[in-house]
């Protein structure tokens, strides 16, 4: 396994501190996903993917570039891929799920910064990221005055473009996305050297929308009564979307799909007798698995995550009608603009969406999850409660960052609150 | 005891895990342990009760890996460290 270190000595990582998170990795994920029982055949790919994520992508990506190639740093969900790959780039996640970045972050930022943006910049001046050593620019947002902020501070080290995301969702605020898109596609195509043609836009969104609906078909599985595979399995598929190339993504979801279509015929059941939970709020970026760990060991099993990581991804297609550029960038970004985030106002949406989700996957109860000093999400928890209780669902309000120290506090509530579920 | 088939790339572990499931060992794709390689990699892991059988099968059918080593290492799911 000599080929990776040498891939990331040449990456200009510090390969003593990666070392580091090499060294617990390999455990977390043992604890994790080599624990669980009964999981389906074809977690295989996604178990090969993360046994080697710092290797396996990262070397695609570095052949990639030889080849001349461009790669497109991104952190959420909002960052349309569609416009990227028609320019000929790759677009890629940006590891920010694990506590082993954030002291780095702590250089850098507040210590009072949600830790999922401490850990981006942790990352990046740390150099313990192979990722983050390949992207050949960043594309931010501003879904957050965190990350606003962060990005200044990392576009110091590192070309960076920040399209501003409308914060309400009137005629004029979709219309001032569809322009942030069109500078997007300026710009990959100044990057990459490749025009956008209406050909190849159109294709690309119907590569992305394959994507969304072999996702939508994962998820629609896991409303079965019986659950055919964990939350936490789902939620490494889901992680491991924002990374992986899009079409051997697609079509591996579907094989695992066919698999969890013959489960479901069979009566297969991961977790029996355990209650159903809706997680829902913050994002949770690779490799952090702690909610879903501690839920499903908790007499409980995750069959729903209303997150970025989870329906806020794939939910609402973009529309394939368009002829134009500009209709399929003004299609995009209408499909973009439904997602529900936590940085718009009113949210009224995002509500809705628990509360139908909740119902279409049956769930005994929802876990309204918020990283801390995630103020947009925190305070969204309180009408969101109101919501739910109105509509007769049980909710537990659950704040945490990357560390292990609050696992065993989270543990006892959660146990308690899925005792309460009838 | 837990074994570990270790590899020098990717491809070969790829490999050898289609050829032994196909043979109907329950072999399952793992990390690397820190403690069998300074690198995170693809390993396979192989179950005591089938590593004499695979060790056999290998030898009669050579397949391109480094070692097979014994950790004695435990998958606890009440662990909760996440690294």
């Amino acid at each position: 396994m000599a080929d990776n270190q040498k891939m990331w000595g040449d990456l200009g990582m510090n390969l003593e501190m990666h070392d580091q998170l090499c060294a617990v990795l390999p455990g977390a994920i043992g604890d994790v996903f080599m624990s669980q029982e009964n999981r389906p055949e074809h977690m295989d790919y996604f178990d090969m993917v993360l046994a080697d994520v710092h290797g396996l992508r990262p070397a695609e990506l570095v052949e990639f570039r030889e080849k001349g190639g461009k790669v497109f740093g991104t952190f959420c969900a909002y960052v349309p891929d569609e416009v990227i790959i028609a320019a000929g780039g790759i677009a890629t996640g940006l590891c920010a799920g694990s506590q082993f970045w954030v002291p780095g972050g702590e250089r850098y930022l507040p210590a009072n910064t949600c830790p999922l943006i401490k850990a981006m910049l942790g990352a990046r001046f740390d150099r313990t990221c192979p990722f983050y050593r390949l992207a050949d620019i960043y594309i931010g947002e501003t879904t957050c005055d965190g990350k606003k902020k962060a990005y200044e501070i990392l576009g110091t080290d590192v070309p960076m473009h920040v399209m501003d995301l409308p914060q309400m969702k009137r005629p004029k605020d979709l219309k001032k996305w569809a322009e942030e898109i069109k500078d997007l596609l300026a710009i990959a195509e100044d990057l990459t050297g490749n025009k956008v043609t209406p050909e190849k836009l159109a294709e690309k969104i119907k590569v992305i929308n394959a994507k969304r609906a072999a996702l939508q078909r994962l998820y629609d599985l896991r409303k079965n009564e019986k659950a055919p595979i964990s939350g936490t399995d789902t939620l490494l598929i889901s992680q491991i979307a924002y990374y992986d190339d899009p079409e051997r993504f697609t079509k591996m979801v579907n094989i695992l799909c066919d698999e969890l279509d013959q489960r479901v015929a069979d009566g297969v059941d991961v977790a029996p007798g355990a209650k159903r939970i809706l997680l829902s709020g913050t994002p949770m970026a690779i490799p952090n698995w702690k909610m879903h760990n501690i839920v499903e060991t908790s007499g409980a099993v995750v069959v729903c995550e209303e997150t970025c990581t989870g329906t806020r991804y794939f939910e609402n297609q973009v529309d394939e009608s368009g002829e134009t550029l500009d209709d399929m960038i003004q299609n995009i970004a209408d499909r973009y603009m439904g997602i529900n985030c936590a940085c718009f106002t009113p949210n009224e949406g995002r509500f809705d969406d628990v509360i139908r989700l909740a119902k279409e996957y049956k769930v005994d109860g929802v876990i309204d999850i918020n990283l801390k000093f995630c103020q947009t999400y925190d305070i969204e928890g309180y009408t969101l409660e109101q919501r739910l209780n109105e509509a007769g669902i049980k909710v537990l309000g659950i704040e945490t960052d990357y560390t292990d120290s609050d696992a065993s506090q989270i543990k006892t509530r959660v146990e308690a609150f899925v005792e309460t579920l009838a | 005891m837990n074994y570990y088939i270790l590899f020098k790339n990717h491809t070969d572990s790829m490999a050898m895990y289609t050829t032994l499931k196909k043979e109907g060992f329950k072999v399952r794709i793992s990390p690397t342990p820190r403690e069998l390689s300074v690198c995170c990699g693809v390993s396979l892991l192989a179950l005591e009760s089938e590593i004499d059988a695979i060790k056999a099968y290998l030898a009669d059918n050579p397949l391109d890996h480094l070692s097979i080593e014994p950790l004695d290492n435990t998958f606890d799911n009440t662990r909760h460290r996440y690294g």
